[in-house]
Parts: C-alpha cells; structure tokens; sequence
C-alpha cells in the first residue's frame, strides 16, 4: 500500500505501550513489513511507524510511537507520550506480570495524556498455554477501555484496535476499513472454537461485579 | 557538552530528543540527544539543577523533562528512606517545588535562587495562562513523592500550603486536586491494589496517618466542600473534578468526613435532582452520583451501612435520577446513564445483602423493615435500567439481577412478592435483545453480506447472550412465569405489533428467540422426550403424553406460523430462529402431527431450503439433518410429499459450489454468540450438503416401503453420477478442472451424507436392491481416481466414501479393494503412498483375517513400492547434500520417515489382525509372500535396533513380537494337566511345534534376541525416564519372554556366548553365568506375571542399569561388539 502524500492525510499520535516482550514491536510490524518476527529484540527508547488505512471516510494514518517496554530502554519514557492522540496498552496473556502492570502504563499515560481513546490488548491468544484467564480481564471496563485479544502471530483481530481508535477519532462510529492492510500470512492459525470459548468467557465475566479495587489483578 | 545551566542549549537537546522522522539522520541525532539528557540524569544534583532549568525555560518539553528528572531523584531517594538528602536540600526543594506550583497557577514565581529573574519572569508570564495539563500532572506527581519523602517530618505544613492554592481561582484549585490525585494514585491506591512491596505499604500508612493525626483530611475535605460551594454552579468543570479526586478518597476517609451532611447535600445540589430539561451539567451530575457510590460500597458493618442509606435518603436520590434518566435517556451522556444505575444497583446491592437471613436478625425489627421496604423500591428502578439503550448502562444492572435471583432461590417464600420485579426483568430482558428498529446508515438488516450489518448483528448477539444468561436464571427460578412472559411477547409480537399482515420483524424475532432460550436446559417434556419407562411412570402406564404448557406454546406457535406471521417469517433473522425452534422442540412435534407438517412446510419453501439468503439455506440444511434423524419413524409416511421438494434442491445444491468466503465470515461466526453461530461444517465443507444426510436419514427408515425408498434413492443417486460422468468426461485438466473436480468431490460427500441413514442390515440383508444402488455410487465414486489420481481432495473423498462402503456393504465391497488401492498407489509420492497405507490398516482392523487374499494381491507390491521411495528419498537426500553428511531436515526425508513409522503401523497391524499366517503360509502364499517375508523382517530387525525415534523402535518391537509369536518353534515340554483340567492363566500361549518357517527361529534367537532386545538397551540407546523407551523396554523383554518359554535353553546359550564373547570377554565364566541368570530369572517372573500389564518394569530396568554399570566397570580389552549408543530420539 503506497501511504499517501503527507498532509492531506488525518495523522493521529498513537502510543504502543506495555510491558517487554508483550508484542508490541512485532505487531506494529505486521503491518509494516509484512513480517512476524520470531526473534525478541528490546526497542530502545521508542520507534515511530506510519500506519496507513483506506476508510469508507478517506485515508486514515497513526504514527505509531512503538516504546520500550524494557524499563532500562526506556529513553523520555512517558516524554514519548506528549501529544498522544490515542493509545494502545498491550500485555501478554501467556504472562500474569504484564497485566498486573496495565494499571501503571494505563495511569502513567492519562498522567500525560488526559482524555485520549485506549485500546487495552491482550496479545499472543494463539499460544496454548494462557496465563491470564479471560474472566479475570476486567481493569478495561472499570476504566471505560475497549478490550481486544489479539495473537500477531495469525493476524486475529489485528485490525480490531486501529478501527475502534479511528472511529472515536473521527466521532464516525460507522466507519468502516474499505481495504485491509498488508499483512503477512498468519504464521498460525488461531484455533476458533477456543477464541469462541474466551470470548464466552469475557461474556460471562463482563455480567460479573467488578471487583472492589484492582484486587482482580492479584489472581490473574 | 550540554549543561543545565544552558537553558537554550538544554531546549535543543530536548527537542532534538523528542524529535521522530523517518530520517536516519534525524534519528541518530535523536539517539544522541536522549544519551546527552541521560548522562546529565546520572548526576546526583541534577535534581536541584533541574528544578532551577524549569523556571527558567518556556519549552513545556524540557519542563517535564525537569519534572521527570526531579521525580526519579525523588522516588529513588524515597525508596532509600531518604538518606542522601540534607535539610538544606529539604528546604531548597519545598521552596522550589512551591515556586513552580505557583507558577502553574499563574503567580509569578519568587523561589528561584538567584538566577537570571529577567528571563525567569518572562517564562512565567508566558506559561502562567497555559500550562499544558502534561506539565501540571508531572509537577502533582513530583508533589506526591515530595511528600513521600518529607511529610510529616520535615513538611508538616505540606497541605495547608497546598490549601492556599484555593485562593488563586480555578487555576489553583485545578492544581490543588491535581496534586492530591497524584498523591492517591501514586502512594496510596497503588498499595492498596496490591502493586508495591512492604516499604511502599508502610510509607502509605504513614501518610494516612499523619493526614488524619494532624487535620489534613479535614483542611482537605473543607476545601473541597468550599470549592463544590463556591463553583458548581459558576465553573462545572472545577466541580466535577474535586468530586472525581474526593471520591477516590473516601474508601479509606472516615464515613463521618465524606458522608456528612454537608457533603451529601452538596452532591444532592449537584444533581439537580428537580432538573428534568436535559440542560444540567451532565458531567458534573456523573462525578457527584460516583460520589455517592464511593460512599455507598464503602466497606462498613451492615447495620452502620443500613443507616447511611437511610439518613441518605439514597434510595429516593436513585428514584429520581431514574426519573431523569428515562425522561430524556437517549439523549443522555453513556457515562451519566451508566453512574445512575451503577448507584442504584449498588445501593440494591447493599439493601439486599443486609436483607440476608444471617444479616437481618441482627438489625432489629425497625431497621430490617426499613430495609424491606427500600428493597422493595429499588430493585424496580435497577431492573428498569435494562431498557436502557446504553449497553454499559445495561450491563452494570446485570449483576443485581444474578443476585436477586440468587437471593430468591434461597428464599422460596419471598418468591410470590418478588413475582412482580422478576416478571418486569423477563420483559425487560428480551425487549433489550431486539434488534433495533431505528435506520441506520449504511445498515441494511436484509444484506448479511454486509460487513457493517455483519458488525451491528455481532453486537446484538453478543449482548443478547448476557441477557439470555438471566432469562434462563429466571425461568430455571420460576418457569411458569417465565413462559407466561414469553407467551405475552410472542402475542404482541405476533397478533400486535403491526399493522394488517406486515408484522415487525424484530419483535417476532425476538419473541420466538426468547421461547427458543426458555428451552434450553428447561426441564419440559417440549424439550426432552421421556424414556419409556419415565412415560409409563407419568402417564399412570397409558404412555400418552398431554402436552407440557410449554409444549402447547411451541405448538399453538408452529401450527400458526404460516398463517399468522407472513413476511416477517421470511427474514434472513427470523427464519432460521424459527428452524432452530423446531428443532430444540422436536418432542412436540413428534406428538402434534399438524405441527411437524407446518414445520416441515416452513424447512422446504422459502423460509428453509429455498431462502434467498444463502447463510440461511446452509443453515436451515444443516438444522433440517438434526430434526430428521430423531423423527425419521414419524416422517415416513410423508416421504412421498416431502420427495416432491427435496430432490430439486438437491440436484441444485449438488450442482452449485459455494461462493468464497467472504472478510467478515469468520469474525461473524465466532462472534455471533447467538443461535447463528456456526454449524459443524469447517470451511472446504458446505453446510448444504447436510441436505443429503437429511434425505438418507428419512429414506433409511424401515418404515419407507422398499419400492419408494428404491425409487427415490436410485433417482438421487443417478443424478449425481450423471454429475461425475459429465464433470469427468471433461477430462483430467483444463480450465475448468478445479471447478469440475469440486463438483466430483461434492458429489461423492453427498454420497457419504446419504448413506449414513442406512443400516448395514438393510442394504445387505433386508432390502439388497439398496446396497445395489450404493455399490453404483461407490464404483463412481473410485471412477474419479482414475480420472484425477494425483487430486488429494478426490483422493481423501474417494477413500473416505470406501470406508463408509465398508461399513455399510460389508464383504460384498472387497472385490473393489485391490484395485483402488492399485489406483491409489499408481505413481504415488510418500505422503499418498503413507494414505494408502493408512486405508491399508482400517481394512485390515475391520476385515481382520478375511483380508488375507487381499493381503497377499496387494502388500508385496505395495511394500515394495514403499521400499523403493524411502530409499530413493535418501539416496536424493544424500546427493542433494553438502559435505556428504544427509540434511535430515528437508521436506524430502521427513516424508519418508514418515511413510517408514507407518509402514511399521502396517506390519504391526498384520500380527494384531491375525494376518500373518494367512499371508506368509500355506501354498500357494508362501512362494508369493517370501521376498516381502524376507525384506520386511530384516527391515523390522533394522528398525527396531537402531531407528532414531524411539516409538519406531517400539511399533518396530511390537510387530517383531507377533512374528516371534506366530512362528518361533516351541520346545518346552508339555506341562501336565491341572487337577481340573485347564490350563493355569499365566501361562504363556503354547508355539507352534514344527518350523512353520524353515530357519525362523534360529534367526529370533540369534539376531532378533540378541540385536533388537538385549543390546539397545545395554547400549544406552533407550532414556529409561521416558515412558516410550521405557514402552520399547517392555516390548523386548515380552520378546525375550516369549523366547525363552520355547526356547529355553537355545537363548540361555546365545546369552551366554554374546555376553562372554562380546560384551564381557574378562568376566570370569561365574560372573558371565550369574547375569545370563539374572536375565533368565527376570523372564520367569515376567512369564508368570501373566499379561503385559499385570507386569512392572522395574526388575528389567533394574536388570539393564546393573549390566550397563557392569560394562562401564569392566575393561575393552577384547571386546568384539562396539557398545557406543545409537540415541533414539523420544517421540510420537
């Protein structure tokens, strides 16, 4: 996909942010370079992408600001974040820690950026072994967060945050993506009947009470 | 070199620092920069620098940069139990950190020390009117680990001066919450989430501590309250902020600070509670009701939380937001809408759980009626919330639900009061599930192609599956009200809601939704047909059913729907609802004979099988196999009226592929959580052709009389091979090959689907005129291989067909076998060559012995074939290699190693399937089968002692055992019989007692023993921790086993000869004598141990650890066999 010519295109500021080794770098690369990175090279400080995408309302671009995660890689840390329009808070299913630590990356954001559209993703729902049980993802709904599960390494659901963050940007909430990115082909395939059986589960857990604080964190 | 004191130079850096291009020089520029900022970090005053930089800069990057610096140091310095920093620093940081609050209010600064004030009141001026809202929080969160490290000791003062921020306006009230937001979010909430070790928990308790110790909560909670005074009518803004920062406080502030009076008539005021015009201050309105729910779900003893409720008056609050909120909902702000009911559920929430048995008895007879009677008000208005159009709103009411449900199951008595409150709920539950009536752009209810209406049906599946959970808990709690509610809806909805004959659909699919919901797990005898005995039980033995009030719902609904609906049962969303009903109620159905024609009427025209919609057509094939097969005895005498529809839709969904997939297709069917949810049938399948299972599944009845059943299967079954004939009279290439060689496997899967509804008895013994016409099919069916042998889909087609003609035509298809197996390994690779074999074993596991003239036509060839590609496979590994050495990795060899692990299968398979000896002897086999004899044994000897995968080695054992079984020459003498005559069980079976292979047993001793059983192990080839070695261990002993019961003394002699002369040639003849004993001794106990499983493993594990030590001890010298480990890799 050619990116159209800079300036006539509405840019938005996005931050990727999460723990190391959530995913962050190779999900933003599936759209890039087309390619799933098996290798875990830590980003220093941070990495800006063009992300274009074809709407049914015209050409839509996020410059990505893919940070570190690695608190040692950090750089300006949440300097980075100044201006963000949107965000993305990723953490890895297959690890409780970094959703113990969503609430951090999720306050050291609004900390900077107040008001901004967030997508919460859990990544890599592909891998057999998953750590964070489905029903004890509720910290998006006590903060209003879009949640998506997301596994780069087939491609589920990668479209998913970009078009709920381009449709509260563009207050347009039937905006539709007329062209799908380029992506790799799926490195695997996601096994349906168990996203069907999690996405059961984050049913079941939505008509659940929430719990009283961020307890829900401790028995992730 | 960059210096702090260089103002100007320190902006550059920064900028360069946040600078991001896709330049390479703009990045390496940006590199350097953040290198230069974090060396300057490193110093350890660089703290005291910065907050001088701050002053002095306008650029709001290298503010927060500063700030980000100040709050490391700080944080770092608070983690060290602030030891590094003098009072001198103390006093320098309160004072600037005063000075830069001030300047983010807007006053001029004055705490600087001693720089260029020109420039510093110029940077004042300019960033007083707009400090970015990034700046001011970086500098609140400076604040709160200020006050982690000096308050109480050394900033007593901390929050009264803070306080006197309230009297520079809004700007210093903004700063003032901002602060004490930070405080909260960083020192205390994150503690109490959990997410800080044992100092952080320790310093936030002293913080708490010291706040109420010395009034500061108080000053705080006096300030806010002026502030809510003073600006929540002139600025909402500020108010709305100082409720959101004091609600955060007051989980641990005492009850008596943040629910006192003043407090919650101030929150009341805010409300505006008498404001019904839509034009109060939404968000303020939000901010004050999270207030109220703070106060309400804070933790406290129930008779203390009783009384906050009632002095509240909370309960009236929530009845008048509701008021509001229904008078204008959607217009209202989602987050208003949501904080109302978040209020009310929570205030129900709370009346319930102090209404509890074990809970009311404590409050006393006064406060427990209270608490009745505020039940009894709420619970409506949080039901009422459903209706909502908001879905966070909706869903924030759902939890009540589940525990007042809950609650009522536990209260049996209380459940005619609440009759009135649940049957609202079930209203309420299945309006809020509609579809939306309401035009949308871009939306079109009629295209399921669509990829927003795709979307929008997701979202209304997806929240109509949370509903449905509480619609069920209902009807489980009380089903007669439930039904009474879905009978009304289905009236309304299907006599009421429109005009002349132009129904609603939303309302009529909602309406029949809701009565396919109340049948699952319902426990009705609509839904769940009785056992004959359960019948007899209920019927007083006359075995006649009265339909259940649900069963006459379900009826009075089908038997009217052609009638009393018209267009709307034709929707793409109603239609299959409707199937999906019939079929979940099919006992009904089965006893109301009127009903199954309505239903039956409905899956055959356009509202079934011949709907427009192409989802709705899969489906209703789909759901039309599940009813036939439970009501096959009940259709038969209908199959007349029922072929004059069927074979037309037939001939045209065997005839038309489908379309390919479309984007959303797989989003939908995972996300539809609704009864659209996917079929069985995976993509490559088509859910139409179930349509042919449903046709075999009510012809295949014995009650179709022979002559139709004949009639009507013969003509389907022509028409598809006509379909074969003419797709495979184009030949086997060309354009259209793909197309034409999906219209042959099509043809072959309708084939297969029609079959399943017969019986092997029918088509062999009963009616044999209909296992004529599957014989037709099948030798169609094999004509595509010919026609295309190299197509895996007409292969697995092909095969899967014949394996299904196995089951069903018995012997009467072996004369078919050797030939496709002929067609099938004609110019096959490895991984065909490894399907043949695969459809080899299932004929040999179903045929067993009877499979032996087969056997004979067909394996030489085959191994031979089979032989020939695994090596040929090496020999193209080994030349296509570098440096002579195979890459063991290529697609090439791990094909064949795969087809050798299942040739092994193979042979295993012919000694489990009593095989062997109707292959290998007896004339006139012997001759024909003793080249493949000879290859496959060595082969098997070679695999079994040095294959690299251990589980090869094991199949290779197994099927060495059943040889060894079958032919080894028994010498033992004949035991005398027991007292009663039979043999003892443990005993092994007796061999043969003439060499039925002239030289068999001589090799079983000589190599088989020696080679595969006794040396691997000793070797080291098995890791006994693994439980497939430990398997293949198994295996060669139970060989040995055997060999030595017939055997005896010849293997006592080759153990004895292999050990002395090879192993252990300097042991001493004892020693040799005291193993081959040990080996012998461990037989024996095997051999007495009776069958495989009763034996353990240890003593054989045990045998081979002490050899191999013994060998480890023991000196080359002599040593004739080389014992080094040919490692067999574990595996499946």
């Amino acid at each position: 996909m050619s990116a159209p010519p800079q300036g006539q295109v509405p840019t938005f500021k996005l931050i990727l942010v999460g723990d190391g080794g959530t995913g962050k770098t190779t999900f933003v690369k599936r759209h890039l370079t087309g390619e799933f990175e098996k290798k875990y090279l830590p980003t220093v400080g941070v990495s800006v992408h063009p992300l274009d995408f074809h709407t049914n309302c015209g050409p839509i671009r996020f410059d990505c600001w893919d940070t570190a995660g690695q608190e040692k890689f950090g750089g300006l840390r949440d300097g980075y974040y100044i201006h963000g329009q949107c965000a993305i808070i990723m953490f890895d299913v297959t690890s409780r820690t970094t959703y113990k630590n969503v609430p951090t990356w999720h306050r050291d954001i609004t900390r900077v950026c107040e008001d901004i559209p967030i997508v919460l993703c859990g990544n890599k729902v592909d891998v057999r072994n998953r750590q964070v049980r489905a029903k004890s993802i509720t910290f998006h709904r006590k903060k209003n967060l879009q949640y998506y599960e997301l596994s780069a390494k087939s491609n589920y659901n990668f479209e998913k945050p970009f078009l709920y963050l381009a449709r509260k940007l563009s207050g347009n909430a039937a905006l539709q993506f007329t062209e799908s990115p380029a992506l790799a082909p799926p490195t695997v395939q996601v096994d349906l009947a168990e996203v069907a059986a999690y996405e059961k589960e984050l049913a079941d857990a939505a008509a659940q009470p929430l719990p009283d604080e961020d307890d829900e964190l401790l028995d992730a | 070199m960059t210096t702090l004191d260089d103002v100007d130079a320190l902006d550059a850096v920064v900028r360069d620092a946040f600078a991001r291009t896709n330049d390479a020089r703009a990045t390496a520029k940006a590199a350097d920069a953040s290198r230069a900022l974090d060396a300057l970090k490193r110093d350890a005053r660089a703290w005291a620098v910065c907050l001088r930089a701050y002053s002095r800069t306008t650029s709001s990057e290298t503010k927060f940069w500063c700030l980000q610096t100040l709050t490391e140091a700080l944080a770092k310095e608070a983690r060290g139990g602030g030891t590094t920093m003098s009072d001198e620093d103390a006093e320098t940081l309160r004072r600037a950190l005063g000075a830069c609050v001030s300047e983010a209010t807007g006053e001029s600064a004055t705490g600087g020390d001693g720089g260029d004030d020109r420039r510093s009141s110029a940077a004042t001026a300019a960033s007083s009117t707009s400090t970015p809202a990034f700046v001011k929080n970086k500098l609140a969160q400076a604040c709160a680990y200020a006050v982690a490290l000096e308050y109480p000791e050394r900033w007593p003062s901390f929050f009264a001066d803070l306080a006197n921020l309230l009297s520079r306006g809004t700007q210093g009230v903004d700063m003032f919450t901002r602060v004490l937001e930070a405080i909260d979010e960083e020192l205390i909430a994150t503690v109490d989430a959990g997410r800080a070790g044992k100092e952080d928990f320790a310093r936030s308790m002293r913080i708490k501590e010291a706040m109420r110790a010395d009034g500061s909560l108080r000053l705080v909670f006096d300030a806010w309250r002026q502030c809510l005074e003073h600006y929540a009518r002139v600025d909402p803004r500020v108010a709305t902020r100082v409720w959101s920062v004091a609600r955060r406080y007051v989980e641990w502030v005492d009850v008596g600070l943040v629910a006192s009076e003043e407090y919650v008539k101030g929150a009341k005021e805010c409300l505006m509670l008498d404001d019904l015009s839509g034009a109060a201050d939404e968000s303020l309105r939000a901010a004050a009701v999270g207030y109220l729910h703070a106060v309400i779900t804070k933790g406290m003893e129930t008779s203390a939380k009783v009384r906050l409720i009632i002095s509240t008056k909370i309960v009236e609050v929530c009845a008048r937001l509701q008021v509001i909120c229904a008078a204008t909902q959607d217009d209202f702000d989602e987050e208003f809408v949501t904080q109302v009911t978040n209020l009310a559920a929570a205030v129900a929430a709370e009346l319930l759980n102090a209404n509890k048995v074990e809970n009311i008895t404590a409050l006393g007879v006064e406060l427990s009626a209270e608490v009745s009677s505020s039940l009894h008000q709420v619970t409506p208005l949080v039901l009422s919330s459903i209706s909502f159009k908001h879905e966070r709103a909706v869903l924030v009411a759902l939890p009540f639900l589940t525990a007042y449900i809950g609650y009522m199951k536990s209260q049996p008595a209380l459940l005619n009061a609440a009759q009135p409150a649940l049957t609202s709920a079930c209203q309420a539950l299945i309006a809020r599930g509609a579809f939306p009536t309401e035009h949308i752009d871009g939306l079109d209810w009629n295209d399921g192609s669509n990829a927003l209406t795709q979307e929008f049906e997701a979202d209304v599946f997806s929240l109509r599956a949370e509903l449905n959970v509480q619609l069920k808990n209902i009807a489980r709690l009380a089903p007669h009200l439930a039904r009474e509610v879905v009978r009304q809806v289905l009236m309304s909805a299907v006599v009421g809601s429109g005009e002349g004959n132009q129904l609603c659909w939303q309302n009529v699919e909602v309406a029949i939704s809701a009565l396919f919901t109340l049948g699952e797990g319902a426990d009705d005898a609509a839904v769940k047909p009785m056992s004959i005995a359960d019948r007899a039980k209920a019927t007083n033995g006359t075995g006649e059913v009265t339909d259940t009030p649900l069963g006459a719902l379900v009826v009075s609904l089908i038997r009217e729907w052609g009638t009393s609906v018209g267009r709307a049962a034709y929707h793409r969303l109603v239609a299959p609802t409707f199937l999906e009903i019939c079929v979940r109620y099919h006992a009904v159905l089965e006893r109301d004979d009127a009903a199954l024609v309505a239903a039956l009427t409905a899956f055959l025209d356009e509202r079934g099988i011949g709907h427009v919609d192409l989802a709705v057509r899969s489906r209703a094939c789909y759901l039309i196999s599940r009813l036939s097969r439970p009501l096959r005895c009940k259709l038969s005498d209908k199959v007349e009226n029922i072929m004059c529809v069927l074979p037309a839709y037939l001939t045209e969904f065997a005839r038309s592929l489908p379309e390919p997939a479309t984007q959303n297709a797989a989003f939908v069917s995972v996300s539809a959580a609704g009864i659209q949810s996917r079929a069985m049938a995976e993509s490559g399948n088509d859910d139409r052709l179930y349509l042919f299972e449903a046709f075999g599944t009510m012809l295949g009845a014995d009650e179709v009389k022979e002559e139709e059943q004949y009639r009507y299967l013969s003509q389907i079954a022509a028409g598809l091979c006509r379909q074969i004939e003419e797709v495979a009279a184009g030949g086997q290439s060309g354009e259209d090959a793909p197309i034409r060689i999906a219209l042959a496997t099509r043809a072959i899967v309708a084939f297969g689907n029609i079959s399943k509804g017969f019986s092997q008895r029918t088509c062999l013994t009963s009616r044999p005129r209909t296992g004529e016409v599957f014989r037709s099919c099948l030798e169609m069916s094999l004509r595509c291989l010919d026609v295309w042998p190299r197509d895996a889909s007409v292969r697995n087609r092909a095969t899967g067909f014949l394996h299904r003609m196995i089951d069903l035509l018995g012997p009467t298809v072996t004369p078919y076998l050797a030939p496709t197996v002929h067609k099938l390994r004609r110019d096959a690779d490895a991984v065909e060559l490894r399907e043949t074999l695969v459809l080899f074993n299932q004929l040999a596991s179903t045929y067993a012995a009877e499979l032996a003239p087969f056997v004979v036509e067909v394996l030489p060839g085959l191994a031979a074939q089979i032989f020939n590609t695994i090596s040929s496979a090496y020999a193209q590994a080994s030349v296509e290699s570098v440096g002579g050495s195979i890459a063991t990795n290529t697609e090439v060899v791990r094909e064949a190693d795969e087809l050798e692990r299942m040739w092994l299968t193979t042979t295993a398979a012919l000694g489990a399937n009593a095989l062997i000896a109707p292959t290998f002897t007896g004339y006139p086999n012997t001759k024909r089968t003793a080249p493949l004899r000879e290859q496959l044994l060595s082969h098997l000897v070679q695999a079994a002692q040095s294959h690299g995968m251990v589980s090869a080695r094991k199949v290779a054992l197994t099927a060495l055992k059943s040889f060894v079984e079958e032919w080894t020459l028994d010498t033992s003498p004949d035991e005398p019989p027991s007292l009663e005559g039979a043999p003892t069980s443990s005993a092994p079976a007796k061999g043969p007692r003439d060499e039925r292979v002239p030289g068999f047993t001589r090799f079983v001793v000589e190599r088989v023993c020696v080679e595969c059983c006794i040396l691997p192990p000793i070797r080291g080839d098995l890791d006994l921790s693994d439980a497939v070695s430990v398997g293949a261990l198994n295996e060669s002993f139970a060989i040995l086993a055997v060999v030595h019961a017939r055997q005896s003394d010849a293997l006592t002699t080759a153990l004895t000869h292999i050990f002395r002369h090879s192993i252990l040639p300097s042991h001493s003849p004892d020693r040799i004598d005291a193993i081959v004993n040990e080996y012998i001794r461990v037989l024996a106990a095997a051999a007495a141990a009776g069958k495989p499983h009763l034996r353990s493993t240890k003593p054989a594990r045990a045998l081979v650890d002490a050899v191999r030590r013994e060998i480890g001890a023991a000196p080359d010298r002599g040593r004739t066999l080389d014992l080094t480990p040919r490692l067999a890799k574990r595996g499946v």
